[in-house]
């Protein structure tokens, strides 16, 4: 993806990662409560789904950040020790990774703006984002569930992501310690 | 009133009784009666949410009867039936939030009622209806506005038709419905319309 001349990840590139990683590990949770909550509790609905398609939009930005970053900056130099195949599978991962993390807010929007309840979009609860498609039930539908689909993947990808890491760790490799602090 | 002197007293009144069938009966030559439902037209409504969005809905079903005085429309008589429980919205959701006890309460009230009271004429074509709406058992004084649009000879049919469409804002919470204040205004925006064949006898059942 990108030259492997950086000593470790930058600033910047460790923020928005952990960043990023903290907003949809909060955007899961609360779309899960949102949809399940009763129609009884509409402002608390209505709130939950404001954070939550606050959250996704939120991710958004910032993974085109890290993408950028990514592009510019490059990455640091992969693991002397780290078998090629297992390179190639990180290297698919992360590619995977960011692409969930592009399609699920963009599949999400999409069924925010096909939704029949025709639910404004506001960014931080006040600042409204347009709906550049209209109503559709039938697309809507469809929408949702590849919404849904995407952010399974996306977490399952994650958390099999975040294990390998933490097993990095364990195994005395640097891998997560350079995403957690600078290093030379 | 087989009786000769008996039939002698009923001439004058019969008199009387024509002259004043003539005065009452002949303007209502112009009256004539519907029985109205969801097929002459749409009752919808709507509400607002934190002064953002609207949300809209319709009643889908409703029963009533529409005594349409052309010549007078201060004479105009109308009584309407809605079938709260039909309540319609763009999410299953909402329609059953709507049911519940918080708003309509349709398991104790099943039907909503509006039956004019007077019509007050602010032009030919625009009126107010002054009525009594009964939503969850309350019944309250309701304005609502009616404007006749667009009366037209319809060439197809040979027919006169004319678009009534009929508005008002109910204050909700005067009928009991108190529930999320926040999310949805107090205000509900009655619109109807109703499309009506006028100057014949309408052929209602
Ligand atoms: C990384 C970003 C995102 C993740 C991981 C995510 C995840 C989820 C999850 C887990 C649900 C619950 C599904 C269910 O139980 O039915 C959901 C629902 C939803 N999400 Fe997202 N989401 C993200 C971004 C967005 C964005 C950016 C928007 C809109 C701008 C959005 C709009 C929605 C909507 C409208 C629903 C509810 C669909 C329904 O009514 O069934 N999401 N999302
Ligand atoms: C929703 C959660 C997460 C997502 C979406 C995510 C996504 C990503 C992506 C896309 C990269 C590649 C960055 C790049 O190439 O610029 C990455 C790198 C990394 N992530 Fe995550 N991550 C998540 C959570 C975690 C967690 C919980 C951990 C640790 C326990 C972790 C540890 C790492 C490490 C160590 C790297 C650097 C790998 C390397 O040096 O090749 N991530 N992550």
């Amino acid at each position: 993806m990108a030259n492997e001349t950086a000593a470790g990840w930058s600033r910047p590139q460790r923020v928005l990662h952990w960043t990023m990683a903290a907003l949809v590990l909060l955007a899961v949770p609360v779309g899960l409560i949102m949809t399940a909550l009763p129609f009884r509790e509409l402002l608390l609905k209505f709130v939950l789904y404001q954070l939550h398609k606050t959250l996704g939009l939120t991710v958004f930005v910032l993974v085109l950040a890290q993408l950028a970053l990514h592009w510019r900056r490059g990455r640091p130099a992969w693991d002397a020790g780290l078998p090629a195949w297992q390179r190639r599978a990180a290297v698919a991962v992360h590619a995977a990774l960011f692409s969930l993390l592009l399609l699920t807010p963009l599949a999400g929007y999409l069924t925010a703006a096909t939704a029949p309840a025709k639910i404004p979009t506001l960014f931080l609860g006040v600042i409204p984002v347009p709906h550049l498609v209209g109503t559709n039930p039938v697309w809507f539908g469809v929408l949702r569930e590849v919404h849904v689909a995407l952010a399974t993947l996306l977490v399952l990808l994650a958390c099999g992501h975040a294990l390998i890491a933490v097993q990095h760790h364990l195994k005395g490799r640097n891998t997560l310690i350079r995403m957690l602090r600078a290093c030379e | 009133m087989r009786t000769r002197q008996r039939r002698e007293w009923l001439r004058p009144a019969f008199g009387i009784g024509v002259v004043v069938w003539l005065m009452t009966a002949l303007p209502a030559v112009a009256a004539s009666l519907y029985r109205i439902d969801q097929r002459y037209g749409v009752i919808s409504f709507s509400v607002g949410s934190l002064g953002l969005f609207t949300t809209e809905g319709l009643f889908p079903r409703f029963e009533g009867e529409l005594l349409l005085d052309t010549e007078a429309p201060e004479r105009t008589h109308i009584d309407v039936t809605i079938d709260a429980g039909a309540v319609a919205m763009p999410l299953q959701d909402q329609a059953d939030l709507l049911r519940s006890d918080a708003y309509f309460d349709t398991a104790h009230f099943p039907a909503e009622h509006f039956v004019s009271t007077s019509i007050q004429v602010l032009s030919p074509t625009h009126f107010v209806i002054h009525g009594l709406l009964r939503i969850r058992g309350v019944a309250m004084p309701q304005d609502l506005d009616a404007v006749v649009k667009d009366r037209h000879f319809d060439q197809e049919r040979q027919l006169e038709v004319a678009d009534f469409v009929v508005t008002g804002d109910i204050k909700r919470s005067a009928f009991g419905m108190v529930a999320d204040q926040i999310m949805v205004s107090d205000t509900v925006r009655l619109a109807i319309r109703i499309r009506l064949t006028v100057g014949v006898q309408p052929h209602g059942e």
